[in-house]
C-alpha cells in the first residue's frame, strides 16, 4: 500500500523557561499507508497530542521531516500548512468544537466549501453523511440543541465532508458512553476504509483496540509498535 | 468575490447575529453616535446656510461694502455714490443698493424685540425669495414691511395689514415670506431702502450698507471685481462666494460656535469608534475558540481577519443606516424651525466615509486578537 503519512525522526522540544528546553518527542519515525486505521495509546504526557498536532500540520517539529503523499511539509510556510489542513486532513476533536452559531448542516457545509467541494457535490455528500450519521432530523438544529453523542457525530461528519486522505481524531469518544463511543469509532473506521484514508485515533480506551488494524503505543516521547 | 471572502462574510454575519441583543444594541449605539455627528454637522451646515442665505439668494455677482465688514449682519454705512461708481464699471450690467441695520420692533403688547432691518430696491436683491402671503412689492408702499412666517409669534404679528412701531415710526405688514431664518435670534424685517433709512436714524439719505452688482453675461466676475476695487477707495469688493465665506467664517470661527459644533461631531464619531471597538472585541473574544477551530480546519488567517472586517463593516453600515434614518427624520422635523438641520452630499459622504473609517479602526484590536489565536488550542 502506498504511504500517505510519513514521520522521519521527528522531534519536538518545548521551552521550559530559563533557556532550557524539554524534548517531548524523541525522534519518531512511522509510516502510515492508505486505508490504515491506527490507534495511538499512551499515558498522559507521553506525547500523543504533540505527535497528533504535528501530523495535523498544527505544530512545527523541532527537527525531522513530515511527508504527506511523498511531499515534505514545509512548516515554515503558513500557506502550505493551511492548504494541507484545508484539503488533506480531517480533524475530530475531543470536545467536538462545532461552530455554535451554525446549524449542523452549515457546520458541514462551511468546511466543504472551504475545501473547494463543488456545491452540488457538497449537497450530495452532506445528505449522505447525515444519513450515515443518523442526523437527518438534526440537520437544521444548532449544536446547543444536540446531545453529546450527536455533537460528536456532527464533528465526525465535518471531518469527513471533504473526503480527506488523513483523518486525525483526538479522544473522540472521551465524552461519550460506551455505546455511543463504539458507534462513533466504527463510523470513523468504516468511512476511513471507504475513502482509503489514514485514520489515527488517540485514545485511552484500550477496549477499542480490536477495532483497529494497527496499534501504536507511546511512552515517554517514543513510539512502540505493538500488534493485537 | 473570492470564495474565501464569501465564506468570511457568511461566518462573520452569523457570528454577529449569534447574540441578536448585543448586535442590535451595538447598531443602536453606533447609529446614535452617527446621528450625533451628522446632527452636529447638520447644524453647522444649517447655520452656514442660514447666515449666508440672503447673500446667496441675492442674484448678485459682486458686493461693495465698508472695509472689513465681518458679516452681512454687521455691514456699516458707505456713500450711495459707490452705487453709481459701481454701475459705471465696464462689465457691470446692473447695481442695486442694500440697507442692513439693527433696529427695535415694538409689539402690540409693548414688548420690544431686536430686529435686523433689511432695505432692498426694485430688483429685491438680498430680499425674500419665497412669499407665503401678501406681496413683496408692498414694500414700495410707505411704512410697509415684509416678515418671515417663522417669526410671526416673536414679532407679535397676527395677520397681514397689522401695524406696529419701529422707533416711533409705523410699520404695516404688507407680506409674509418663508425660508428666511436668522442666525442672530433677531428676525429679519424687509422694507425698501428709502423706508429703511427713514426707520434708522443713524443713516443719512445718501448712505447705504451695500452696493450689489450683476456682471454682464460672459464677463469674468474676477475681472470686474478687480476693476471695481481699483476704481473705488475705502470700500471692499467681494464676490458673492467670498462674502458667503467671510460671513460663515465670522459666525462659525470667530464666535467659536462652529468649533464647538465640530468638536461635538468628532466626539460623536469617537463614541461610535469606542462602541464598535468594544463590542467587536467582546464578540471576537467570545469566539476565540471558534477562530482556533476554523484555523485548525484549514481556514486561513486572512479569512479570519476578513470575518472581523466584515463584522466591523456590517456594524458600521447598520449604524450608519440607522443614523441616517434618525438624521432624515430630525432634518424633516426641523424644516419649519429656526434651527434647521441640513447637509450637503459632500458633507454627508465625508461623514459616511469617516464613520466607516472609524469602524475599521475599531476592528484593529479584534484583528490583533485573531492574529494571535493558536489553532493547537483545539486539542486542549
Amino acid at each position: 500500500m502506498p504511504a500517505i503519512l510519513e514521520c522521519d525522526d521527528v522531534r519536538k522540544a518545548y521551552s521550559s523557561g530559563e533557556g532550557r528546553s524539554e524534548e517531548v518527542l524523541h525522534g519518531i519515525t512511522i509510516t502510515l499507508s492508505r486505508g490504515e486505521c491506527v490507534i495511538l495509546l499512551g499515558p498522559s504526557g507521553s506525547g500523543k497530542t504533540s505527535l497528533l498536532s504535528i501530523l495535523g500540520c498544527l505544530l512545527t517539529p523541532t527537527s525531522g521531516e513530515l511527508r504527506i503523499d511523498n511531499e515534505v511539509v514545509d512548516f515554515s510556510s503558513t500557506t502550505t500548512l493551511t492548504e494541507r489542513r484545508r484539503s488533506t486532513i480531517g480533524f475530530v476533536f475531543q470536545h467536538a468544537h462545532l461552530l455554535p452559531f451554525l446549524t449542523v448542516e452549515e457546520n458541514l457545509a462551511t468546511v466543504g466549501r472551504n475545501a473547494g467541494v463543488a456545491p452540488a457535490e457538497l449537497a450530495r455528500r452532506i445528505t449522505a453523511l447525515l444519513e450515515l450519521l443518523r442526523l437527518e432530523s438534526a440537520a437544521m438544529k444548532f449544536p446547543s440543541q444536540l446531545s453529546g453523542g450527536q455533537r460528536q457525530r456532527v464533528a465526525l461528519g465535518r471531518a469527513l465532508v471533504h473526503d480527506p486522505s488523513i483523518i486525525l481524531a483526538d479522544e473522540p469518544t472521551a465524552s461519550l458512553d460506551w455505546e455511543n463511543g463504539t458507534i462513533v469509532t466504527d463510523m470513523l473506521i468504516n468511512r476511513a476504509r471507504e475513502l482509503g484514508a489514514v485514520l489515527v485515533v488517540v485514545t485511552h480506551d484500550t477496549r477499542l483496540i480490536p477495532r483497529f488494524n494497527r496499534v501504536l503505543q507511546m511512552e515517554g516521547g517514543n513510539v512502540i509498535e505493538s500488534s493485537h | 468575490m473570492p470564495q474565501a471572502f464569501r465564506e468570511a462574510a457568511f461566518l462573520g454575519k452569523r457570528m454577529l447575529l449569534d447574540k441578536p441583543g448585543r448586535f442590535f444594541a451595538t447598531v443602536i449605539g453606533v447609529g446614535i453616535a452617527f446621528f450625533l455627528a451628522t446632527a452636529q454637522f447638520g447644524l453647522l451646515v444649517g447655520w452656514i446656510n442660514t447666515n449666508t442665505a440672503l447673500i446667496r439668494h441675492s442674484g448678485a455677482d459682486l458686493w461693495v461694502m465698508a472695509v472689513q465688514a465681518p458679516a452681512f449682519d454687521y455691514g456699516t454705512a458707505i456713500p450711495r455714490q459707490r452705487l453709481y461708481q459701481a454701475r459705471s464699471i465696464e462689465g457691470v450690467e446692473w447695481t442695486q443698493p442694500v440697507f442692513m441695520g439693527w433696529n427695535i420692533w415694538q409689539r402690540g403688547d409693548g414688548r420690544r424685540v431686536n430686529i435686523e432691518l433689511v432695505g432692498v430696491d426694485r430688483m429685491y436683491a438680498a430680499g425674500p425669495w419665497m412669499m407665503s402671503s401678501g406681496s413683496l412689492e408692498s414694500i414700495r408702499r410707505p411704512n410697509t414691511v415684509v416678515v418671515d412666517q417663522l417669526y410671526l409669534k416673536t414679532l407679535g404679528i397676527g395677520r397681514l395689514g397689522e401695524s406696529f412701531e419701529m422707533i416711533g415710526e409705523r410699520a404695516t405688514i404688507g407680506g409674509i415670506c418663508r425660508g428666511i431664518r436668522t442666525f442672530t435670534a433677531s428676525p429679519f424685517v424687509f422694507t425698501s431702502v428709502e423706508q429703511a433709512i427713514r426707520y434708522d436714524k443713524r443713516y443719512r439719505d445718501d448712505e447705504i450698507t451695500y452696493a450689489v452688482a450683476g456682471c454682464q453675461p460672459g464677463v469674468p466676475v474676477g475681472v470686474v471685481q478687480a476693476r471695481m476695487q481699483r476704481a473705488m477707495a475705502n470700500v471692499e469688493v467681494l464676490t458673492t462666494q467670498q462674502f458667503c465665506v467671510r460671513s460663515a467664517k465670522y459666525w462659525m470661527l470667530e464666535t467659536g460656535v462652529g468649533i464647538t459644533v465640530v468638536i461635538t461631531a468628532f466626539l460623536g464619531l469617537a463614541v461610535a469608534t469606542v462602541i464598535t471597538s468594544q463590542t467587536l472585541f467582546a464578540i471576537t473574544h467570545d469566539h476565540l475558540p471558534n477562530y482556533a477551530t476554523l484555523l485548525a480546519l484549514g481556514f486561513s488567517r486572512n479569512t479570519l481577519l476578513s470575518i472581523v472586517l466584515v463584522q466591523s463593516v456590517v456594524l458600521g453600515a447598520c449604524g450608519i443606516a440607522l443614523g441616517t434614518l434618525l438624521f432624515g427624520s430630525a432634518a424633516w422635523a426641523s424644516v419649519r424651525t429656526p434651527i434647521p438641520l441640513e447637509t450637503t452630499p459632500l458633507v454627508f459622504a465625508l461623514l459616511v466615509i469617516g464613520s466607516f473609517a472609524t469602524s475599521l479602526l475599531a476592528s484593529l484590536m479584534s484583528a490583533r486578537a485573531v492574529f494571535r489565536v493558536d489553532p493547537i488550542t483545539v486539542f486542549r
